[in-house]
């Protein structure tokens, strides 16, 4: 007997007549009394007669013979590889900026992307830290510009459930120097931070600690900075992708704006689920006036933010991205970015495992693991710092025994040793290695999947991750962490061993839900029957693989 | 142009891209537009083609991805910047399928893996059989139908809208 979900699955083939007359039957005998089921096959039924609809149209002999001509002019014998692609290239461009709007869900998403690059992240995934001078063609020209950000953050990890952490930043970005930023909170300084694109790292101080922290970038991040800042096409067509709402003219100010709302979890960096972006720009300049954002992950995090009193081409002689180290400064640890490769991601992996009990993470949501991290190195910490309470009062007891003034003994104040503070920001780094290279490979469009949810480390021959590689193949990560690259069949047979993925149920059971990773066959394994192929797609849209 | 070759190529085999392309796209400049990519891309590498390849199989699955890739880009602009252009020859709309739910469809498709869209288009736009797709496609005729089943599962979410 079927259960509804097997039904479910049926449907499309059902709908499509594949099925055979004792499956339809009982097709037919769930649908007629289940409603969900029903409007399941009305909504294929739909599909099916609007695809219907789409193919009774056909070109005219017109069309042909000027899609002929127009071909035939535009080729010449000389014309090389290179330039032809220099003309599809333009074709593309001309398409996509064509449009007003357009230009400013460039700016959005651009702009969104500094955001968390600096803010959630601690560096930009792809580079759009530095984007500023990149946001369209009419803003090309302009090389600085300073605005400040407020933010109201919820659920983060170490606050409690129910308190917002408010924040004030005043940024300041150029295309020759860099970034520099302010943060305050309640009107302290909280951190200074300067990314300069002279030096490969960059460092944050801490006034109220008299602390600093250097952090050291790689060759890649460091160069594509560099490289990305001058040329705004790459961004631009990287972020083309996204749908928006128009939300019309108002005022702000006294100056007339146009808006767009994107709600797109790509500009969470893939990091929070739901991602709202609001832009308003200045009708007359194209300039953006405000930004708003409110993200939100499943796990109870919320960061909302409002940027706005921009000024656009500061005039800056270099003096304000000078800083020198105060000699009373302390450095609180050294963090080197990882690199996102499959190296990274093993290290990462093999971190996580000792984090997770021996098992892997359910999933590579990045806010997810930074919780889970934080919360099992602060314990760890709290628990050192018991133990150093212990042992001073230990200490006064036996004194007391003794016949020795308590108050004798040293007061010790517990403290957290620099190893844990060093250890909890390795582990952090590690953990970014692996789920940056995911994300990297999501934005690459390699067709990642990630099966921490199917697979423990036990099962060593299995997939655990997978994405393409530039052979035409896979390239896959197993469950004893080994690297091997495979075909697409074979990437096909391996999955359809491992073990179904666990039901909805079981996930809210876990504290790790599977939001952030794909799974799905690259090529469908060959099943005897249509019934027996189970859909593992359905957690979210799928990615896409790129065609050759 | 000088290579008769090639233009006896597009001269026979223009109709059937432009077909894929508009029947996926539903809009004349873009259906060019994707006639435009397969030739200039076939030109490219045209002294590399021996005598031995299947031209309409070829083409056509070709103008079926381009197709598919060309939705993809311009399925955020579409809405905004469509302009309404005269049908070609076919019939007219149903009175159920609105135009919008045509575009609709063509996104949603542009956003299914890649091997399911182009199940899906064979199949259900172009009216190709099972046999065919897993002959143009070289998998099995059992992975073909796979496709199309999960590709027609994931549209109808789409779609639960409209009902």
């Amino acid at each position: 007997m079927l259960d509804h979900n097997e039904i479910k699955e049926l449907l499309a083939g059902y709908a499509l007549g594949d099925l055979s007359d004792d499956q339809a039957k009982i097709i037919e005998e769930h649908v007629s009394q289940c409603q969900s089921c029903e409007q399941e096959l009305e909504s294929i039924r739909l599909v099916l007669e609007c695809a219907g609809q789409m193919s009774k149209v056909s070109v005219d002999d017109d069309m042909c013979i000027s899609a002929k001509e127009g071909l035939l002019s535009s080729l010449s014998p000389e014309q090389t590889q290179t330039t032809a692609a220099k003309t599809v290239r333009k074709i593309q461009w001309r398409t996509i900026m064509q449009s007003k709007i357009t230009k400013f869900a460039t700016a959005a998403v651009v702009i969104l992307g500094v955001f968390l690059g600096m803010y959630v992240l601690g560096i930009s995934l792809d580079g759009s830290s530095v984007a500023w001078a990149s946001l369209a063609d009419h803003v090309q020209k302009i090389k600085t510009v300073s605005y400040k950000m407020h933010m109201t953050m919820k659920g983060l990890p170490g606050l409690p459930k129910d308190k917002a952490m408010e924040m004030d930043t005043t940024i300041l970005i150029s295309s020759d120097y860099g970034m520099k930023m302010e943060m305050s909170m309640d009107g302290k300084v909280m951190s200074k931070m300067y990314m300069l694109l002279a030096e490969k790292s960059m460092i944050s101080f801490m006034p109220e600690q008299k602390k600093y922290m250097l952090i050291t970038l790689t060759d890649d991040i460091h160069e594509k900075m560099k490289k990305e800042s001058n040329d705004p096409r790459a961004m631009v067509a990287e972020y083309m992708g996204l749908e928006y709402v128009d939300l019309g003219r108002k005022e702000i100010d006294g100056i007339e704006v146009e808006g767009i709302e994107v709600n797109d979890p790509k500009i969470g960096g893939g990091m929070f689920q739901n991602c709202i972006g609001r832009l308003w720009v200045e009708v007359e300049t194209d300039l953006p006036v405000r930004i708003e954002m409110e993200f939100g992950s499943d796990k109870g995090m919320e960061i909302k933010g409002v940027i706005e009193d921009f000024n656009w081409d500061v005039a800056l002689d270099g003096s304000e991205f000078a800083y020198t180290i105060p000699e009373d400064y302390e450095k609180m640890g050294e963090v080197v970015m990882p690199e996102m490769n499959a190296e990274a991601a093993i290290e990462g992996l093999k971190m996580l495992i000792d984090i997770y009990d021996g098992k892997f993470p359910k999933s590579l949501n990045m806010m997810e693991l930074i919780q889970d991290v934080s919360k099992y190195r602060m314990e760890e910490m709290k628990q050192k710092m018991e133990e150093q309470k212990k042992a001073h009062e230990k200490a006064v007891e036996e004194a007391t025994a003794a016949g020795i003034d308590p108050n004798t003994i040293a007061q010790v104040k517990p403290e957290v040793s620099k190893e844990l503070q060093q250890k909890m920001i390795d582990d952090q780094m590690k953990m970014q290695g692996v789920c940056m290279f995911y994300l990297k490979l999501v934005g690459e469009k390699k067709d990642p999947a990630y099966y921490g949810d199917r697979i423990t480390p036990a099962d060593k021959d299995m997939i655990l991750m997978r994405w393409l590689n530039d052979k035409d193949g896979y390239t896959v990560i197993l469950g004893d962490l080994s690297i091997v690259d495979l075909t697409p069949e074979e990437v096909g047979e391996m999955e359809a061993l491992l073990p179904e993925p666990p039901k909805p149920a079981e996930v809210e059971a876990h504290t790790h839900t599977h939001t952030d990773t794909h799974t799905h066959h690259p090529e469908a394994p060959e099943p005897a029957e249509v019934e027996e192929v189970k859909e593992v797609e359905e957690l979210k849209p799928l990615p896409v693989v790129p065609v050759e | 142009m000088q290579d008769k070759g090639f233009t006896k190529l597009v001269d026979d085999h223009s109709r059937l891209v432009l077909n894929a392309a508009y029947r996926v796209l539903g809009s004349r400049t873009s259906a060019e537009d994707v006639h435009q990519d397969v030739f200039t891309a076939i030109w490219q590498r045209w002294e590399s083609f021996n005598g031995d390849t299947s031209w309409p199989a070829y083409l056509y699955r070709c103008a079926v991805r381009k197709a598919i890739d060309h939705a993809k880009a311009s399925r955020k602009t579409r809405s905004i910047d469509a302009i309404s252009e005269p049908a070609a020859t076919g019939s007219a709309d149903s009175a159920a399928i609105t135009t919008e739910m045509k575009d609709k469809l063509a996104a949603c498709i542009s956003k299914l893996p890649d091997r399911q869209a182009e199940v899906f288009v064979m199949y259900r736009i172009e009216g190709k059989s099972y046999n065919q797709i897993a002959e143009v496609l070289q998998c099995k005729l059992q992975t073909a139908r796979v496709h199309m089943h999960r590709a027609l599962t994931q549209l109808a979410k789409d779609f639960k809208e409209y009902l």
